[in-house]
């Protein structure tokens, strides 16, 4: 096959010819403009705040009112339950990992949705729409102050701003308490003042239905308990907070209540629910079960089931044992109540719907009512009769939980019970208080940090050594020292060593 | 330009696209022709071998047969040196004296897998005289990848290729972990990319496990069968693979299949069976004197705490001795030591695979068939694998100047009940880590199914030992069976013209695709994944994907008297698709009918789709003078559909050159010490786009609904719409050198690797309110360098061979740089311990809770008697490796061959989550030490300072308090994960031709194989080696992984 100069020659001139159209093929089709199929179609770009508020809402309570948060970690502390077995978290050591985990879905999830809530409403100027998603984010920002003291708050969620810091400042948490008071002011105001059929989120409003009024009530019961928390390190801003929270109205029935009522459809249950359907690892504690018993409370059988060996006996677990020592009480001491719980013991017949349906509660009527039987005590921002606040609270709560007014009023009649005025009523304010914030272990840790009520809270007999007191806080997610190293540093050396023991702002 | 008439004729000089330069010469005078047969050791005619004269220079290559004939133009200069030459075997030069009645030289080559010359695959899939290039490359024939059988091609390369590091797993068809040079992408693809025939191929991972659960199912490129495949060539560098574009910046794996064509004229059939017996290479040694429980009591109520202690999963119970308690199996039941009960609930493994293929050729065409079927036994009860996969090739010479080829790959894979992995329920060696030291594994086994009740026992109760977070092993295995099927269809077909002798136009397209499908369904009792007030649950996911190429190349090759050219140009358009569904529900209605419409509760369905493209221009030139200095230049451009419009088109070049010395200066070679030299560089620049959907933040949906409201969920991961494409850059240096006469060479590179402007989603405070935001960021750095050495020690003719071969890598990783502000990225998390990229240090730093330490003394700070974590995390270990390598010996003997090769990771650490929680449960051994039989007489003295008086420990703790104080202290599972396994020995036997030939056989071979027969390792109590993954995360932690195989077996190859 050789071939010729002629041949060659042609063969030159068409290679040449034919190299340039090939290239200009090429070309012409490599260079077109393949970015337009780079479109999710799977995922929207912009969602209804409806939805997310929906999503934000439901994430954000189950994750601050799960299983870890409450049942391994504040209503321990709060002493309301008690470990039986995998004891760390009831003898002082929160699990890492799990802090980790509750710092990484708060913040990204819920508390991310709601500030896009917050800006469509704000952008829409409709408050029926970023009234409620401040409202909910402030009550998911006061959950984490309260754990942690200071926490990043002003630089936060800006991860997706232009400029916005990708490594945000933690803020004092007296500077995080004065943003949040402001939040919930100009939700309030905003809200009252809305048109009435204007914007709002509808049924994606799992908490009110998209009632302004009741968010408006919820939003100033926040204030109201965040102004009590202040009140002995910045009495002049919690005593104006209080009474404007006051003036404007708090919380007026358990209809009120600002709660998440789960369908317990099997995809969104109670998750306190979720946990005992499958463990069995806790139990009443001894401090709260003991204070029932003592008080002859209605609430006892519906907060606690009798012990296996004994139908017709309570007992309370005392916190704090190690695992072969609490293992013993397994049997003989109190299950959480039926409102989760069946009692059956043969597994595998754990869970009623019953029990995935008991709501969640973030603020309650009952709550409100004793602020305001405590501000009146005090004579501070303009409350008077506690002892009819004392009785709706303790009713309120009596009813919240299934019990009937016949056996409130029976309760209240009980020596011990019935209000007697002056310190001795602010101290039995405060235990009701304690009682009523069943499930709310974070709201009952932090009155009892506030107050030292019930001074029956004891830390366990086999804590761990670094631990040997109630904790005061928990340390910060380890994670941040990977990522916000530099903040996380600064934030400790503001507030003192990252410890159980150490004491945040408001707790000094 | 101007040329001299005689060079025009030069040009005549038929040029094929794959071999080496012809020219011929202007005048002739007095022709002669040498004709002949290149055969391989046992007489297998080998086909496309290059035969060449170097002066006058002529070439031709060999026929189907065998045979050539190659016209010399002019025979006046004297005896001229013939060599013939294939890829893969020893080129075999002689010296002849030419007469003009013509001459006969026949050639018998040996096979030889490490060569310095010879031909070479290299980028493009253009067959390269070796000598001129100028990348590190290495090729691994057929037979040293089908020696035993390993679990994929990938996991047989192992410790067989300078500079690649591959990690394995012991699940049947598990998933296998390459990385070509360290790894230089943060959170990216770190994987090589794989060629087939030209087209790229997926090595899609499939596994979903992880540390924390999750089963193994494999990677992509476990469908092919080693039986089909010829070779292997591993392109190292970026610079070698710069023509294939973005994914191969990790280097590129390029499989040639054997074909038809390569086969003599007529029908060939041949038959492979092996069969393998598997056993686990390692497991954990277990204390055996104390039994489950607390604080040395333990009574069985119902396994759940109603018990003294029988709600503990741990072996702090009561002493062995014999005394009757209480257990699930009965009450007052001896209490004794079960030695066995791990090991004996594994059986022994099989794997059994026979494959048959048939090659037809006939003059300008052939076709091969093959069939493979793989029967694989697990070794963890009820799981099997069945493998079937066929390919069919061809190629047919249409005219003179068009050859049109195609092949069409199918496999259907079929996996039953692979264990879960990590840390989950239904990873039976999650429970074997808590495993009550005197549970009896054969009751479990006998009363894990009960007609009467789901779940084992006459009352509605699991029969298990016990029942807070542990599920009978049994019952897991068959009550909750999984099974997965994957279809795989890769096809191609190209066509060559050559309208010239010196143009040569290839026009190729191929696809590749698959459908997985993985289900799960889980008995009502499964803790994570039913509803505990439903009939059990299920989920199902299917997914497919395809990617398919259409590329045309132009080629054209010629010689310019003492310069050879080769000029490429060419153009690609990739298109990948995918798709998913699942569904999944955690609640059946009624029981054993896994679908949908049977679930009591609503289920949980998604979907998505994926698409993206890239076209690609390209084109290299390669230069070559006097054959022995070599200068290649590429440049591609890319334009990807994923980079926002502006930085969506991307150009990269590299250069490259070799040159042979002990050509250049003869006299270096004349010595009797070395015989040749090649050195060799070269610099390349990687660029590479992002994933799909990366430029917009987007909002995740829900299938769910609350209480019928909708939900919708902001992205983690924020978007970043200016992404740059990121560039790896890299440089090598290095040579090939011969000594004494070829019997001993030594290939060896220098290189370093930057890649920068990574696209990764930076982990960052979740604060930001999202836990990853994508940027360009970074810079890794990868020095190493890479040696492979083989000694030819024995080549006597009396057919007495032994070679031995010595590879070995050390690459030095760091992370340069970050994003401003941040010190590092976390590649992987469990249990608080992280994988990180921490600028200043290698790449896979473990970053966790060390010991409280005294700052002066660095001693430990005791606490009551114990040990306590520290407050802030430290740098606790690396997970790569210092260096790895390995050593291949092959011993010949006549007709007997026997090769083993060791395989070796030295240094790099792991957190072993296994060891960790295996100490803190007290079940392996190792939780002895300072046992007591009295409570009262605590044994353990910690090793430390009492942190209050600063005075050495003396406070006695026991056992169980001890270990269990480390957690959460991450250093305490922290073991150097070096090895050395024996990875494989085989000793084969080629019949001989008349006791075949007595079998209606032309050739039959049988082996004896084994792998990972021995495993010499400092890690204790589980396999340092484990994968059950191929991502970034896979290495570093490990927990409750299957160990890989010990497999003996046999291979019968058989050719009628």
């Amino acid at each position: 096959m050789t071939a010729t100069r002629e041949s060659l020659s042609m063969n030159r001139m068409h290679r040449s010819r034919g190299l340039l159209v090939c290239a200009a093929v090429l070309v012409t089709a490599c260079s077109t403009d393949l970015t337009g199929i780079n479109v999710d179609p799977n995922n929207p770009s912009s969602a209804p705040p409806a939805a997310l508020f929906t999503s934000a809402t439901n994430s954000a309570v189950s994750i601050l009112n799960n299983s870890f948060v409450t049942l391994s970690m504040t209503s321990l502390f709060a002493q309301h339950i008690a470990q039986v077995q995998y004891v760390e978290e009831d003898r002082g050591h929160i699990r890492p990992e799990n802090i980790d985990a509750l710092n990484a879905t708060i913040y990204s999830g819920p508390l991310a949705d709601l500030k896009k809530v917050r800006v469509a409403g704000t952008a829409a100027r409709a408050p029926g729409v970023w009234g409620p998603a401040a409202v909910m984010q402030t009550w998911i920002f006061q959950n984490l102050t309260d754990l942690w003291g200071d926490i990043p708050y002003s630089q936060a969620l800006q991860g997706d701003s232009v400029g916005g810091s990708l490594a945000p400042a933690y803020d004092a948490q007296k500077d995080i308490y004065y943003g949040m008071l402001r939040t919930l002011t100009d939700a309030s105001v905003a809200m009252k003042s809305a048109p009435t059929g204007g914007a709002s989120l509808g049924a994606g409003d799992i908490v009110y239905g998209g009632n302004l009024q009741k968010w408006q009530r919820f939003s100033n019961t926040l204030r109201a308990r965040m102004a009590l928390r202040m009140l002995r390190n910045d009495r002049a801003m919690a005593l104006a907070e209080l009474t404007a929270a006051l003036a404007d109205g708090l919380l007026t029935s358990n209809d009120d209540n600002a709660a998440v009522a789960w369908p317990g459809d099997g995809t969104f249950d109670n998750p306190l629910a979720s946990n005992f359907a499958t463990r069995d690892d806790h139990r009443v504690s001894k401090t709260l079960l003991d204070t029932l018993i003592a008080l002859n409370d209605p609430r006892t059988s519906i907060f606690a089931q009798p012990t296996k060996d004994d139908s017709s006996r309570y007992a309370g677990l005392q916190n704090g044992l190690d695992n072969a020592t609490a293992a013993a009480f397994f049997n003989t001491t109190s299950r959480p109540g039926a409102i989760f719980y069946p009692g059956a013991t043969v597994y595998g017949t754990f869970g009623t719907a019953a029990g995935k349906t008991t709501p969640s509660y973030l603020a309650t009527f009952a709550e409100a009512a004793f602020i305001e039987a405590e501000a009146a005590e005090l004579g501070i921002g303009g409350a008077t009769g506690a002892a009819a606040h004392y009785r709706d609270a303790v009713t309120a709560s009596i009813t919240q939980w299934g019990g009937s007014a016949s056996d409130a009023a029976a309760y209240l009649a009980q020596p011990g019970v019935v209000y007697a005025g002056g310190a001795e009523g602010l101290r039995q304010i405060g235990l009701q208080k304690w009682i009523s914030m069943y499930t709310q272990g974070m709201e009952a840790w932090s009155e009892w940090r506030r107050t030292g009520n019930p001074a029956t809270i004891r830390m366990g007999p086999q804590a761990f050594s670094d631990v040997l007191q109630v904790p005061r806080r928990i340390p910060y997610p380890g994670n941040e020292q990977s990522v916000n190293a530099v903040n996380l540093a600064a934030a400790i050396a503001r507030q003192g060593p990252d410890t159980y023991l150490t004491r945040m702002w408001w707790d000094k | 330009m101007m040329r001299r008439k005689s060079d025009l004729v030069r040009w005549s000089a038929l040029i094929l696209a794959w071999s080496a330069v012809i020219a011929s010469t202007a005048q002739a005078q007095g022709t002669s022709t040498i004709s002949g047969r290149v055969v391989d050791q046992v007489g297998t005619p080998i086909v496309d071998a290059s035969i060449t004269v170097a002066q006058p220079a002529v070439a031709t290559r060999s026929r189907k047969d065998g045979r050539f004939s190659l016209t010399v133009p002019d025979r006046s200069s004297g005896p001229v040196v013939v060599t013939a030459r294939r890829l893969g075997f020893r080129p075999s030069s002689r010296t002849i004296t030419l007469r003009a009645e013509g001459v006969t030289a026949d050639f018998t080559l040996e096979s030889q897998p490490a060569q310095l010359s010879g031909l070479t695959v290299t980028a493009l899939g253009i067959l390269a005289e070796k000598s001129t290039v100028g990348t590190s490359q290495q090729t691994v024939m057929a037979e040293e990848f089908t020696r035993t059988q390993a679990n994929s091609v990938i996991g047989a390369l192992s410790g067989k290729v300078s500079g690649v590091a591959i990690n394995q797993s012991g699940n049947m068809g598990g998933s296998t972990r390459i990385v070509i040079r360290g790894a230089g992408s943060i959170l990216g693809q770190n994987q090589p990319l794989f060629i087939l025939d030209g087209i790229p191929i997926s090595n899609e991972g499939f596994s979903t496990a992880s540390a924390s659960g999750g089963r193994d199912y494999g990677t992509a490129l476990s469908d092919l069968s080693p039986d089909d495949i010829a070779s292997m060539t591993i392109l190292k560098g970026p610079n070698a693979a710069a023509l294939y574009g973005s994914r191969a910046a990790n280097g590129a794996v390029v499989i040639t299949t054997r074909s038809g064509r390569n086969t003599a004229e007529g029908t060939h059939f041949n038959f492979v069976s092996r069969l393998t017996f598997d056993g686990p290479s390692v497991l954990p040694s277990y204390q055996n004197r104390y039994g489950q429980g607390f604080s040395g009591e333990f009574a069985y109520v119902d396994g759940a705490g109603s018990g003294t202690n029988d709600g503990a999963d741990e072996s702090w119970g009561p002493q062995l001795d014999g005394r009757l308690i209480d257990q699930f199996s009965g009450k007052a039941q001896p209490w004794v030591a079960r030695p066995d009960n791990v090991s004996s609930f594994f059986r022994n493994g099989l794997t059994a695979s026979n494959s048959i293929n048939v090659t037809a050729a006939a003059k300008g065409m052939g076709v091969r068939l093959s069939l493979t079927r793989d029967n694989t036994t697990g070794i963890v009860p009820n799981s099997t694998l069945e493998r079937t996969s066929g390919t069919v090739s061809g190629s047919v010479a249409v005219s003179a100047k068009l050859d049109v080829s195609g092949s069409l790959l199918f496999s259907n894979g079929k996996g039953r009940n692979r264990p879960e992995n990590g840390y989950t329920e239904g990873n039976p060696l999650m429970g074997f880590t808590w495993f009550g030291r005197q549970v009896d594994v054969s009751q479990l086994k006998r009363q894990y199914y009960n007609q009467n009740s789901v779940y084992g026992l006459e009352d509605g109760s699991l029969y298990n030992w016990n029942d807070n977070y542990h599920r009978n092993p049994y019952w897991q295995q068959y009550l909750n069976p999984a099974s997965d099927t994957r279809d795989r269809l890769t096809g191609q077909l190209s066509a060559t013209y050559r309208p010239a002798s010196w143009l040569n136009a290839l026009v190729r397209a191929g696809t590749d695709g698959y459908r997985f499908t993985a289900d799960e369904r889980f008995a009502p009792g499964n803790i994570d994944n039913a509803d505990a007030s439903f009939a059990g649950g299920f989920t199902s996911a299917t997914s497919r994907a395809r990617e398919s190429n259409i590329e045309g190349i132009l080629t054209t090759q010629r010689g310019f008297g003492s310069l050879d050219v080769t000029l490429n140009a060419g153009g690609n358009m990739r298109r990948n698709e995918s798709y998913g569904v699942n569904f999944s529900t955690r609640g059946l209605l009624v029981p054993g009918v896994f679908n949908l419409s049977n679930s009591a509760i609503t289920p949980t369905i998604g979907n998505s789709e994926m698409r993206t493209a890239v076209n690609s221009a390209y084109g290299s030139a390669v230069l070559t003078l006097r054959r022995l200095w070599t200068v290649e230049v590429t440049g591609r451009n890319d334009w990807s559909s994923t980079l926002p419009k502006e930085n969506a088109s991307y150009f990269y070049p590299s250069i490259n050159s070799s040159l042979v010395v002990s050509d250049l200066w003869p006299a270096i070679a004349r010595g009797r010490t070395l015989s040749y030299l090649k050195v060799r560089g070269g610099v390349a620049r990687v660029g590479s786009d992002a994933g799909a959907y990366q430029l917009q933040t987007l909002y995740n949906g829900s299938s769910a609904k609350f209480a019928g409201q909708p939900l919708f969920s902001l992205s983690d991961v924020s978007a970043n719409p200016a992404l740059r494409p990121e560039q790896t850059r890299s440089a090598e240096a290095g040579f090939d050198a011969a000594f004494a006469g070829n019997r001993v060479t030594i290939e060896a590179t220098y290189f370093v690797k930057l890649t920068r402007d990574q696209i990764i989603p930076l982990s960052i405070s979740p604060a930001t309110g999202f836990t990853a935001t994508t940027i360009n960021a970074g810079q890794i750095s990868n020095r190493g360098v890479e040696a492979l050495a083989t000694w030819h020690v024995l080549q006597s003719r009396t057919g007495l061979q032994w070679t031995t071969s010595l590879n070995f890598a050390k690459v030095r990783n760091r992370v340069d740089a970050l994003q401003q502000g941040l010190s590092t990225i976390i590649i992987a998390s469990e249990w608080g311990a992280n994988i990180e990229a921490r600028q200043g240090l290698p790449y896979g730093t473990l970053f966790g809770n060390g010991y409280e330490r005294d700052s002066a003394t660095g001693q430990r700070l005791i606490v009551d008697g114990l040990p306590v974590a520290s407050t802030s995390k430290s740098v606790l270990g690396n997970v790569n490796p210092d260096w790895f390598g390995g050593w291949t010996n092959q011993l010949r003997a006549g007709r007997w061959m026997l090769s083993a090769l060791l395989d070796v990771q030295h240094g790099g650490e792991n957190f072993s989550i296994g060891n960790w929680w295996g100490t803190y449960a007290g079940t392996l051994s190792n939780t002895l030490a300072g046992r007591e039989a009295d409570w009262d007489n605590p044994g353990v003295v910690a090793k430390g300072i009492d942190a209050a008086t600063g005075a050495t420990n003396a406070v006695r703790v026991t056992a169980e308090d001890y270990n269990h104080a480390i957690y959460p202290i991450h250093e305490a599972g922290i073991y150097n994960s070096g090895f050395a396994k024996l990875r494989e020995v085989r000793l084969g036997y080629d019949v001989p031709p008349t006791a075949a030939r007595r079998l209606r056989l032309s050739a039959a071979n049988v082996a004896l194989v084994g792998r990972n027969l021995a495993t010499w390792t400092r890690f204790p109590n589980y396999d340092p080696e484990n994968s059950a993954a191929s991502g970034n995360g896979s290495k570093g932690f490990d927990m409750g992984i299957l160990p890989t195989l010990r497999s003996f077996g046999f291979n019968v190859s058989l050719t009628p």
